[in-house]
């Protein structure tokens, strides 16, 4: 009777809730449904304002100098705060980053525990829920993400932002960095703070690039099917 | 054993909901471009039944006008990805599109670069498991990826975009000046530690290069005696490529020795091309010089193909495919674990699919068990004996036994339309001992 147990205990959960299902003809709510319904639009205009030309400004001052330790902590740890400027218009999903800027001056972001830009193993952060957090906080004008950086080198402070152009459904990525800077060990064991504050004109768009170009030329060619 | 539906699922079918705010599962996406040649922009199509694709309402940017050059779907947020074929001088951009029905509801989008004079465009990316994008860029003359100058199509380069922040970052190619001519086909390796470029050097050359994913040396693999188009890996870690050359219009590229065999299909000149993770099958888009042409095609594993429609649309320029069935949840294993099969040699669960069975593998000391299946699944799996069961059991629409692994259960599908839309969940369960129950990860079907 014993080697029976299982499959038991398995009939009973099963063969009650079926029996009953079956006895009260009820539909229950199916979680398929649920996860298949559109999410809500929501979406703010946002002005535009002419393009930036100057690159971001970085405030990337510590907060705290080095203390002295026997043994100086093997990763250090930093906060990221990126802010409007005051006469900049609120955005939608404003992040903070942090990028190293290897040898060669490529930037790759640095990741986090709880960072949404993490390549891995954290996956893609999702429109909907951006725009869900973004009806919910339809001002934002800072972010602040916290970083634990195993090595010094170089980085810069970035941001990110979702723009909506006026008059269509579409949201353009804006983003920009600061000025790179050296980070050196031996590491504190106080976090540091970074700051960068974000001009209004790096925050507008582009006709030229953001927006649909009307009676464009295009041109086919062999490769092209 | 043979398991047919029954008058409950059928009367389930009338209480699922048909619409849905994604591509519908299983079926395919695809582009097109070239305005002269007809109406450019997005469309689906059902993946075996025959018909007039539909088309998607308000897409956004130059999509409706120059057009798409590449399309992907991603399961993680339901978006689809569309690489625009940019006009002279415009951004050429990627798009992350979401859907409530068939129109666009909203649309992301991320410049790559400006457009050349000639043909800026994506002529194909890929995912890679985080969900961040790896392209390829033609013909820009400014931007990040602006980095190998062709002989006849301005500079091209490659790339990895985070949707989420909107960070580029190059994929340095150490010797680019020795790639002859121009991408137009991009593929990422099953393990994602490599990219594969397919260029168009002329009607009757194309070469495919292999490149790091963190950048490097790329080494020429193949030749190919026609211009690529598109490629996509097989399950079985084969990479397909076509060409427009319709007399030889797909090979089947052994990526670790070069070997390149042509592969036999009447079907003249292919544009675009994607795997069927789910059947082992392809999806394919013919090319002006197509039988017919600008068409839309299934094919078998075998690579047999079908017509699916002629729509007379301007020239499809990417194809993909939202996978259906999909595994939820995990597995419970112990001296035994069990799973479905995939890719399923029966086919899609599509209505009239009679052959459509779950085949059930095994490893270690299998044992016969139960097959439930439920039209509902749990997002916090109930632990019975240290099993995790994520059907749930208050929707159960079958309970079947099965006998041990290795097994296929027939669930032939009618050709009943009362049917589509309908989503079903299976698991499948096994006593190991006295206490301790063994189990498949769920398995969610959404029948066609």
């Amino acid at each position: 009777m014993r080697t029976k147990s299982p499959w038991l205990l398995f009939a009973a959960i099963f063969g009650a809730s079926f029996l009953c299902w079956k006895l009260a003809l009820e539909p229950h709510a199916r979680s398929s449904g649920e996860l298949e319904r559109a999410p809500a639009t929501a979406q703010v205009d946002v002005p535009p304002a002419p393009r930036a030309t100057a690159p971001a400004r970085a405030d990337a001052t510590p907060s705290a100098a080095p203390t002295e330790h026997a043994l100086p902590p093997s990763k250090q740890r930093v906060r990221v705060v990126v802010r409007l400027a005051a006469d900049a218009s609120a955005v939608a999903a404003l992040g903070a980053e942090l990028l190293r800027v290897d040898e060669r001056g490529r930037e790759h972001a640095v990741a986090c525990c709880n960072d949404p830009l993490a390549p891995a193993p954290v996956g893609p952060r999702e429109l909907a829920e951006l725009l869900r957090a973004q009806r919910a906080l339809p001002e934002q004008r800072e972010a602040t993400q916290r970083f634990e950086l195993a090595e010094g080198g170089r980085y810069a402070i970035a941001w990110h932002a979702w723009r909506h152009v006026p008059g269509t459904l579409t949201w353009r990525t804006a983003r920009g960095a600061g000025e790179v800077f050296e980070l050196r060990s031996p590491f504190t064991c106080e976090e540091r703070t970074l700051e960068l504050v974000i001009a209004p004109e790096q925050l507008s768009l582009d006709p030229a690039l953001d927006a649909p170009v009307i009676d464009a030329v295009t041109h086919v060619t062999a490769k092209d099917g | 054993m043979r398991t047919r539906f029954s008058p409950t699922l059928c009367a389930l079918a009338a209480l699922s909901s048909l619409a849905t705010a994604q591509v519908p599962e299983g079926w395919y996406v695809f582009g097109t471009f070239n305005p002269s040649a007809g109406q450019t922009g997005l469309f689906l199509a059902h993946p075996r039944r025959p018909g007039q694709p539909t088309v998607l309402a308000n897409v956004q940017g130059d999509l409706d006008g120059t057009g798409s050059s590449c399309v992907l779907y991603r399961e993680s947020d339901g978006a689809i990805l569309a690489g625009e074929r940019a006009p002279v001088g415009g951004s050429v951009d990627l798009h992350m599109i979401q859907l409530n029905g068939s129109a666009v509801l909203f649309d992301a989008s991320f410049s790559l670069g400006r457009g050349g004079p000639c043909c800026g465009e994506i002529p194909q990316m890929a995912l890679l498991p985080d969900g961040r994008v790896v392209v390829a860029v033609t013909d820009v003359d400014a931007g990040p990826l602006k980095n190998i100058l062709t002989t006849g199509y301005g500079w091209q380069g490659v790339g990895i975009v985070d949707t989420s922040s909107g960070l580029i970052t190059p994929i340095d190619i150490a010797n680019g000046a020795l790639l002859t001519d121009v991408f137009n086909a991009l593929a990422l390796a099953p393990d994602a530690s490599k990219v594969y470029l397919g260029t168009y050097v002329s009607g009757t050359r194309g070469d495919i290069w292999e490149v790091p994913i963190g950048g490097g040396m790329a080494t020429l693999i193949a030749s190919t005696p026609a211009g690529l188009s598109n490629m996509a890996f097989e399950v079985s870690g084969e990479l397909l490529v076509t060409t427009l050359d319709a007399t030889q219009p797909l090979f089947r590229v052994t990526v670790s020795n070069g070997a390149v065999v042509p592969v036999p299909m009447a079907i003249g000149s292919l544009n675009a091309i994607a795997s069927e993770a789910t059947t082992g099958g392809l999806a394919l888009a013919t090319g002006t010089n197509g039988t017919p042409r600008r068409s839309i095609y299934w094919a078998d594993p075998n690579a047999n193909p079908t017509l699916l429609s002629t729509p007379g649309l301007a020239t499809p320029s990417g194809i993909a495919m939202r996978p259906t069935p999909r595994e939820i949840g995990n597995a419970t294993s112990g001296n035994a674990s069990y799973a479905f099969r995939m890719p399923n040699p029966t086919g899609l669960p599509n209505t009239g699919n009679a052959s459509y069975a779950l085949i059930l593998d095994a490893t270690g000391n299998a044992r016969p068990g139960y097959l439930v299946l439920s039209s509902a699944a749990l997002t916090t799996p109930l632990s019975v004996y240290g099993c995790d069961i994520f059907v749930d059991p208050t929707a159960i629409a079958l309970i079947a036994a099965v006998p041990q692994p290795p097994v296929a259960i027939p669930l032939g599908i009618p050709s009943d339309p009362n049917l589509v839309g309908l989503q079903l969940f299976a698991q499948s369960f096994h006593a190991e001992a006295p206490t301790q129950l063994l189990a498949t990860a769920a398995l969610a079907l959404t029948i066609l």
